[in-house]
């Protein structure tokens, strides 16, 4: 698999180490990796997954 | 006006006084078939009646010769263009009484709102009680205090609505009877009248307005509110009444509601059944 | 008032967050059963009445009616469902099966194509065909909304015979299945968009919003010149074509210093106080201008100031104008409605997630459930005086509700026991306990020499201090497999598995599946020999493993589906029911596929006593006033004995026998 590089300004990347660190993540990448990941899932589930989700976690005994 | 509103209110409670206890359908057919009659008795004296009887006449006469000679067409072509005629001469027979029943129906409408428009409140029922002020007044600069009475319970402090200029009570109902709300307004008492658990026909006030020609006669169930106050209408929220024929609510149809439909429904089928017995030509 | 509403053209179905066009349903019969017969079978069921805590709190001479009860006839423990959960429980004593004659297994099932959760108690379907004219689509067919429990109901049998009965909210028969005796569904009756509830919480308290919490909206509001605009969400309109979520606006008008508001929507218009419910208010969701649906909601207003705070209850299905069939006949929920007025039909009516979430507090949440509790009892003295021949069965949920919220002020060892809130709230249990003594007497004054009376429950309770992530067992125990290590515990759903890797997984509150090669979708256990021997091998495992932190087992029990269920749908069932131990329960991850990295957790929620653990150690309650013959009797054995009360027959497919 190819790796592309993505720029991005310092602070922000300052911020993401900092954070991927307290957030129990190996490293910024994985932290990065995953943030992109669940933005796109979200626009990528469909509704109806979603839809059900939402359903069924009305139901006490879960969350 | 007050004096015009509360001498005409008390000719319908004449009328209603001895149904107040029954069914509001025995009412409301009472007062269908003396509108049916009034308005027979204003066609037979304010509308041509030989005219009347000759126009049907012609278009009778017209709409069989449609039907005799359908085969031609120039000959029904022109009986069509007869029933037109006749039919617009028709109308502008009618149209006098039409008017000159038109304010009287409207009066009598009006009256007949307070009667058949609204159920009154039952003991623990909760209601809105409403007052607006004049517009741009804030609520909250008003000297104004709500008096318990033994009738109903007040369960809220006054909710003010700046925007609105309005100020809101809930308001729960205790005993049955006619309460009277006593507002004090920089310094002078004003009432309002609070129904609860009436008779099943009964008169119900849902608003007290400000003395002016139009809000007296729209709203004539109350004596007005005095001009040099910064009140424009007080106001207790009822539900609507239904009118239930064999266990079916008869609906609203387009806003208007079920009484109103019924009595226009009753009072025409009564003045066709009575036209014949007072020799009015309809 | 629009009356258009009232027209009720067709019904609306609502599947996967839609509304649709049902045909129009067989469930409207005519009458029920005639017959007028010399025995009377008067039932009470009282979700998850524990045995022992009854049995303490007889002794103490608290329950008086119970006691008087036990003596005149019996009290005994009911051996519950495998699993306890109430579906499965109410399903055993409705067909007289266990969940191979009626298949249902567990609150959720699962979709083994997609790995994808699916609700065991009902499915909707959409209308097949649809036109679209422009921006509209309108259904011709009808939609379908199907009860998926199999076996014939107890009272579709006594209905054979023409004994009438009346069964009121029993759980596990939504949509109710057809019949003429009269019947409400109860728990798995959906809110008006189809879930299991979703309540609507407005306010301006900003750090009060989480992203995306269970069974709840959170709606940030401003308050501009004292006044709130917001709206309620409602079903998505499957009449447009993009399928758009309908929604009612509504205002609030605050005071500017007194502690009320006025809430104005459609035709409503009321003022609550700071800390006051609503009634119950009829609203409609317009969808094109001849179709609306109909739903109720309450309203309370938690504070108007500093920060302004108002919940609006999940909306139920109207039971004056039911969207979907939650009655037979149709007109049952109506005639109710008609004498009591609105009343929830929703499944679990009290809204147990708002007070997971902070949204109600308990007193707040008590408050709700006492509202649930009077109507119950309003309507069940008016069944009551009527019943006069056949069968009455009655339900109240607000036992269970309750316990599974307040269990944790009655038990010290609670991780979310709290010594003040106990003070003020610790005889919750006690007192619904005495809420049903009340009832019961109101039952036994009405019970003759020949009513036979069957007070029960379908489980008892426990307390749920620690939960135990089955998925994250699975894991570490080498049978599951994660694509990215790192991510454990971030995903729902399984998206995080990889599935050629893994051989078993677990959805829904007790289920187990083995990844069996030709039914799931990317199967890789050999059905057969390998299959067997797998699910011995982790049952045999699961009942050994042992908390690293108490030292005890938290699985008490495995029960392999095949040794445990009979019946026509044991192939559908899971490979291993899991059954846990008095104090621990299946986690809140586990039931949607979440994996989160510890095995064992405290439960610290306030959802803090359980049911869905091994039979044994939360049985029901049986008490009748009538000897009990038999030694251990079962939910399954319940259904015969009525039949045989009534003389009759009983079908081969009903595993129990009579208890009398």
């Amino acid at each position: 698999m190819g790796k592309a590089k993505i720029k991005l300004d310092k602070d922000l990347m300052d911020k993401v180490k900092k954070y991927s660190k307290i957030a129990g993540y190996s490293s910024p990448e994985e932290f990065i990796t995953h943030c992109l990941e669940k933005e796109i899932a979200k626009l990528e589930e469909s509704n109806s997954e979603d839809e059900i989700k939402k359903k069924l976690k009305g139901l006490g005994y879960i969350s | 006006m007050w004096i015009f509103n509360s001498a005409f209110g008390k000719i319908f409670k004449l009328i209603f006084f001895p149904f107040r206890g029954m069914n509001p359908w025995v009412g409301m057919i009472l007062i269908s078939f003396l509108t049916a009659l009034l308005m027979l008795f204003v066609f037979r004296f304010s509308s041509n009646q030989e005219g009347i009887r000759r126009v049907k006449n012609k278009i009778k006469a017209h709409l069989l010769e449609l039907r005799l000679f359908k085969d031609s067409l120039s000959l029904s072509f022109k009986a069509q263009r007869n029933i037109f005629r006749y039919n617009l001469k028709y109308i502008s027979y009618s149209a006098k009484p039409l008017l000159v029943m038109i304010i009287p129906l409207i009066l009598i409408l009006i009256q007949l709102n307070l009667w058949f428009g609204y159920e009154p409140l039952v003991p623990g029922q909760e209601t809105i009680l409403k007052v607006e002020l004049e517009e741009g007044r804030s609520p909250l600069d008003i000297d104004l205090a709500l008096e318990p009475s033994a009738g109903f319970d007040i369960q809220t402090l006054p909710l003010r609505i700046e925007e609105e200029s309005e100020i809101d009570w809930r308001l729960r109902a205790r005993e049955k009877g006619v309460h009277d709300l006593t507002f004090i307004v920089n310094g002078q008492r004003l009432t309002k009248k609070v129904a609860v658990a009436q008779k099943p026909l009964s008169k119900i006030s849902p608003m007290k307005v400000r003395r002016s020609f139009i809000n007296e006669l729209i709203n004539p169930g109350e004596s007005p509110l005095p001009r040099d106050l910064p009140i424009k209408t007080i106001r207790v929220k009822y539900p609507a009444k239904d009118m239930n024929l064999f266990g079916w609510n008869i609906p609203w149809l387009l806003g208007i509601p079920p009484w109103l439909i019924v009595y226009f429904v009753l009072s025409i089928i009564l003045g066709f059944v009575f036209k014949g017995i007072f020799k009015v030509e309809i | 008032m629009n009356h258009i509403d009232r027209r009720e053209f067709i019904k609306l179905g609502l599947a996967a967050g839609s509304i649709l066009a049902l045909g129009s349903s067989d469930l409207t019969i005519k009458a029920f059963g005639k017959r007028e017969t010399p025995q009377k079978v008067l039932v009470l069921g009282l979700d998850g009445i524990d045995p022992h805590l009854l049995q303490v709190w007889m002794r103490e001479g608290k329950l008086p009616y119970f006691q008087m009860l036990a003596r005149q006839g019996d009290f005994i423990p009911l051996i519950t469902s495998i699993p306890p959960q109430s579906p499965v429980a109410w399903s055993n004593f409705i067909t007289g099966t266990n969940p191979g004659g009626h298949g249902i297994f567990d609150f959720i099932h699962r979709d083994p194509e997609r790995y994808f959760p699916e609700f065991s108690a009902s499915e909707t379907t959409e209308a097949k065909k649809t036109v679209r004219i422009g921006k509209l689509v309108l259904p011709l067919s009808g939609g379908n909304v199907k009860n998926m429990r199999k076996g014939r109901a107890f009272w579709q049998i006594l209905e054979d015979y023409d004994i009438p009965a009346t069964v009121f909210k029993i759980p596990a028969n939504y949509p109710p299945v057809a019949t003429k005796q009269r019947t409400i569904s109860g728990m798995g009756t959906p809110d008006i968009l189809g879930s299991y509830g979703i309540f609507n919480y407005y306010t301006t308290e900003t750090k009060e919003l989480k992203e995306d919490i269970g069974g709840g909206r959170i709606h940030p509001v401003n308050v501009i010149a004292n006044k709130v605009e917001a709206r309620i969400p409602g079903p998505v309109n499957t009449y447009k074509k993009d399928r758009p979520e309908s929604s009612i606006e509504f205002k609030v008008f605050i005071d500017p210093v007194n502690p009320v508001a006025k809430i104005s929507i459609q035709d409503h218009e009321f003022i609550l106080k700071e800390g006051e419910w609503s009634s119950w208010k009829r609203i409609h969701f317009r969808m094109i201008p001849t179709q609306s649906v109909s739903g109720i909601c309450m309203f309370y207003l938690k504070q108007a100031r500093p920060n302004f705070k108002l919940y609006v209850s999940p909306i139920n299905i109207n039971p004056g104008q039911a969207a979907l069939p939650i009655s037979t006949p149709k007109r049952y929920a109506e005639e109710l409605e008609k004498r009591f007025g609105p009343f929830f039909t929703k499944g679990l009516p009290a809204d147990t997630k708002a007070l997971d979430n902070d949204v109600l507090d308990d007193g707040e949440f008590l408050e709700q459930d006492n509202l649930v509790l009077r109507e119950r009892l309003n309507i069940f003295d008016y069944e009551l005086a009527r019943f006069s021949s056949g069968l009455l069965f009655y339900y109240v949920s607000s036992t269970d509700q309750r316990q599974h919220m307040f269990w944790r002020l009655i038990d010290k060892e609670h991780p979310s026991y709290d010594p003040g809130l106990a003070k003020k709230y610790g005889n919750t249990i006690e007192n619904i306990y005495k809420e049903m003594d009340k009832l019961l007497a109101k039952a036994m004054e009405k019970v003759d020499k020949d009513t036979v009376l069957i007070v029960m429950s379908d489980h008892g309770f426990s307390p749920f201090r620690r939960s135990f992530n089955l998925n994250t067992w699975l894991k570490e125990s080498g049978y599951h497999t994660l694509i990215n290590p790192w991510k454990q515990g971030r995903e729902d759903l399984f998206l995080n598995t990889n599935w050629s890797r893994t051989k078993a997984y677990s959805f829904g509150l007790n289920s187990l599946y083995i990844n069996q090669k030709g039914r799931e979708a990317e199967g890789i256990v050999k059905p057969g020999a390998e299959k067997e021997a797998l699910v011995r091998e982790i049952a045999h495992e699961l009942e050994d493993f042992r908390d690293p932190k108490t030292g005890e087992r938290p699985v008490l029990r495995a029960y392999i589906a095949k040794d445990v269920y009979q019946g026509p749908y044991v192939e559908e069932a899971p490979d291993i029911i899991v059954g846990y131990n008095h104090g621990y329960r299946t986690s809140w991850a586990a039931p949607l596929g979440r994996i989160p990295k510890e095995i064992v957790e405290d439960n610290t929620e306030k959802w803090s006593g359980d049911h869905c653990m091994a039979p044994e150690v939360i049985p029901g309650i049986l008490l009748t006033n009538r000897k009990i013959k038999v030694k251990s009797p079962a939910l399954y054995d319940l259904t015969p004995t009525i039949l045989q009360i009534f003389g009759i027959e009983i079908p081969k497919e009903i595993i129990g026998k009579p208890i009398f």
